[in-house]
């Protein structure tokens, strides 16, 4: 018995043995750690958080859009893991690190398990950007939304549904989520700045299950009767509310408002239970990340000074507490008139 | 089937699996072969690379470990709460570790004493360590000691510490299961454990011993794993549990238990490492990657099944007579014996009737 064993070592050894030859001597020719090829395409590799899942393939529409407008100037490449999971981000920011691109673009699963391997990035003279989820490591971030704005934006189209004096509640995804967290601030601010009479009565938490999401909006009607609006402020909520006040037979009675992406919602924007929704554009996202990882190639990223991204005009990086910032756009608010021209 | 070619195929097909990749590889990018990057995709692996170590041990005895990830998660978070409250960082790692062996135990009580399936035990605490994982931490991040740096992304003689602990697990756990009699009693176990038992031998302590080894390698994976990202979280290591068995399994180990080898087992982390690595670096999108993993696991699978019959009937052709060879512990050397595969059989029943 063990013969064959030792026999399977050496085997075993000697390929090994060959693997590491053949790379140590095809390794001299290699590049080195910059990342400034002076000829061809700048590559930008964009990482979203996860692939495969409706939102991020609009992100992607938007990536390749750009790509297309900038031709040979840049080389994108698109790469996400297939699980939300910190390890198979951080390789891929090790992959792209060894292949040598000039960009790094991440939407970060974990702004901390990253972190070190974007320092690696850094330290070999890649340029690294975050969008969407923020890294504790990047020269710029490009913010989704402005969370002051969008809340405020929340609150004041409640108001407009169920006037200045009603009781109102929040169905979010967990506590901690950091966005659904802001943005519950930006809502609470503008109704004690604004909104004096609209009262909170409750916060749940719903995950990003619309099931959940529509047993929820149920029991808070029926355990607070003088509810009159409800901010469901995940994409999976919005629907789920939505559903729960139609099979309730409240339509009209009980205000929903909220984000979600126009598919999940058309039918109830339809069917009138919903007057409006508050998204950003994930396509306008992907297209302007795209250009800000370019601008920020051609060293044209700076705090204060504007630089120029295709269609959407110009963008001005504010700094921040890491490092600069810009802010896609306004909230885009999808209502009966405007539904149909979106589609993702 | 022959042991001699049920042994060396593995290395064969690996072999030629690791030389193909690396072709292949090759030609799809000019930066694969740079040995920076070899060396970064390995040591990436080297969580996986280590927990697989762990997992070829079960899989030897017959069972499986579904709740690896699970210990990973749970492991780290511990370091990170134990580094919270003012541990020294070696004394946190420990933690980590005792961890990962504690979770290892209660698998391999569950199985040994109470007699159930590896399969069905390790499905619940999979859940159940999760949920433990996420009752320490809360769901956030905690960060790692500043300690772990060196562990995470120093070097020795050029190799990266998580590739250093990889090999050094492996030397350690080669010499235990191919120059031991533990290793020797662990493939009895899984090829007749009840002749193991009439032999006086502790079946249950060897069985539990296994989950134990498999728990503390993954709480090593996660202190690994921990130090390369600086950080720990719950849901670190979701979705380890299947990529292990895959590589256990491409490694040539039968899930049926008692035939498996730890080389197969490092060859093929190396071989599903380079491949996403390969893919990746060349800019072919995940879905793909992923594709080519499952097919990776395909071809061995049918390399495996369908090898030892063509080269018998290759042999057979050459009117060499084929070495007889039992698959039990006991024989000495393979090439001695003539050849007589059905005496070889009947042989072999003879035994197990005996020792029942």
């Amino acid at each position: 018995m063990k013969q064959p064993r030792i026999r399977l070592a050496a085997a075993a050894l000697a390929v090994v043995a060959a693997l590491g030859l053949a790379g140590c001597s095809v390794d001299a020719p290699a590049p080195g750690g910059g990342s400034t090829d002076d000829a061809g395409p700048i590559d930008i590799a964009i990482i979203p958080k996860i692939v495969g899942i409706p939102y991020y393939s609009a992100v992607e529409q938007g990536v390749k859009e750009a790509a297309a407008e900038l031709g040979d100037e840049v080389n994108v490449i698109w790469n996400g893991p297939s699980t939300a999971e910190a390890s198979a981000q951080v390789q891929i920011i090790q992959d792209m690190i060894n292949a040598d691109v000039d960009v790094i673009a991440i939407a970060a699963n974990d702004p901390a398990a990253v972190a070190p391997a974007l320092q690696q990035a850094a330290d070999a003279g890649i340029r690294v950007l975050s969008w969407d989820g923020d890294a504790d490591v990047r020269e710029l971030f490009v913010q989704l939304i402005d969370p002051d704005a969008f809340g405020a934006e929340l609150a004041d189209q409640m108001a407009e549904q169920v006037g200045e004096d009603a009781d109102v509640a929040i169905i979010t995804s967990t506590l901690t989520a950091p966005n659904q967290a802001a943005w519950t601030k930006g809502i609470e601010a503008r109704i004690a700045e604004a909104h004096p009479g609209l009262n909170i009565v409750t916060t749940t938490e719903s995950g990003e299950d619309q099931a959940l999401a529509n047993t929820q909006a149920k029991d808070i009607i029926n355990a607070y009767p003088d509810v009159k609006g409800i901010f469901a402020i995940t994409t999976a909520a919005l629907p789920g509310a939505a559903q729960a006040v139609e099979s309730l037979g409240l339509a009209g009675e009980i205000a929903v408002v909220g984000n979600s992406t126009p598919n999940a919602i058309r039918e109830y924007i339809t069917s009138g239970v919903l007057k409006s929704a508050v998204l950003w554009n994930p396509v306008d996202h992907g297209y302007l990340t795209v250009y800000s990882a370019l601008a920020l190639a051609n060293d044209e990223v700076e705090v204060g000074a504007s630089f120029e991204a295709g269609r959407l005009g110009d963008y001005t990086p504010e700094a921040d507490d890491v490092s600069a910032f810009i802010t896609l756009s306004p909230p885009l608010v999808f209502t009966a008139d405007n539904i149909d021209d979106y589609d993702f | 089937m022959r042991a001699e070619t049920s042994r060396v195929l593995p290395a064969v097909i690996l072999g030629s699996l690791l030389l193909a990749t690396v072709v292949v590889m090759s030609l799809l990018s000019p930066r694969f072969l740079a040995l920076s990057n070899i060396l970064s995709a390995l040591s990436l692996a080297a969580p996986l690379g280590i927990i697989a170590i762990g997992m070829t041990v079960v899989i030897l005895i017959g069972g499986i470990d579904l709740s690896v990830g699970s210990i990973l998660a749970l492991s780290t978070v511990s370091i990170g709460v134990a580094a919270q409250a003012g541990l020294p960082a070696w004394l946190a790692a420990v933690v980590g570790l005792a961890v990962g062996a504690g979770c290892g135990l209660v698998n391999g009580l569950l199985v040994s004493r109470l007699g159930l399936p590896s399969i069905v035990v390790t499905i619940a605490t999979m859940a159940v360590f999760a949920g433990l994982a996420l009752a320490v931490s809360g769901g956030s991040s905690l960060p790692a000691p500043a300690e772990f740096t060196f562990l995470g992304f120093g070097r020795i003689a050029g190799i990266p510490m998580p590739l250093v602990v990889w090999l050094l697990v492996f030397v350690v756990a080669l010499i235990a299961i191919s120059g031991t009699r533990y290793g020797e009693h662990i493939y009895a176990l899984g090829t007749n454990p009840r002749a193991l038992r009439y032999a006086g031998l502790h079946d249950r302590r060897l069985t539990a011993s296994a989950f134990v080894l498999s728990g503390l390698l993954s709480g090593l994976a996660g202190l690994v794993f921990m130090a390369t990202v600086s950080s720990a979280k719950s849901n670190f290591g979701q979705g380890y549990e299947l990529a292990v068995v895959t590589i256990v399994v491409v490694g040539g180990a039968a899930l049926t238990g008692g035939a498996g080898t730890l080389w197969g087992t490092l060859l093929a982390t190396a071989v599903i490492a380079l491949i996403r690595n390969g893919l990746s670096i060349a800019f072919v999108p995940s879905e793909v990657q992923t594709l080519v993993t499952g097919a990776a696991l395909i071809v061995t699978a049918v390399l495996y099944q369908w090898a030892p019959a063509l080269v018998a009937q290759l042999r057979g052709r050459r009117d060499v007579p084929p070495p007889a060879v039992t698959e039990s512990v006991t024989v000495t050397d393979p090439g001695s014996e003539p050849a007589h595969p059905p005496a070889a059989s009947r042989r072999h029943t003879t035994k197990k009737e005996t020792m029942q």
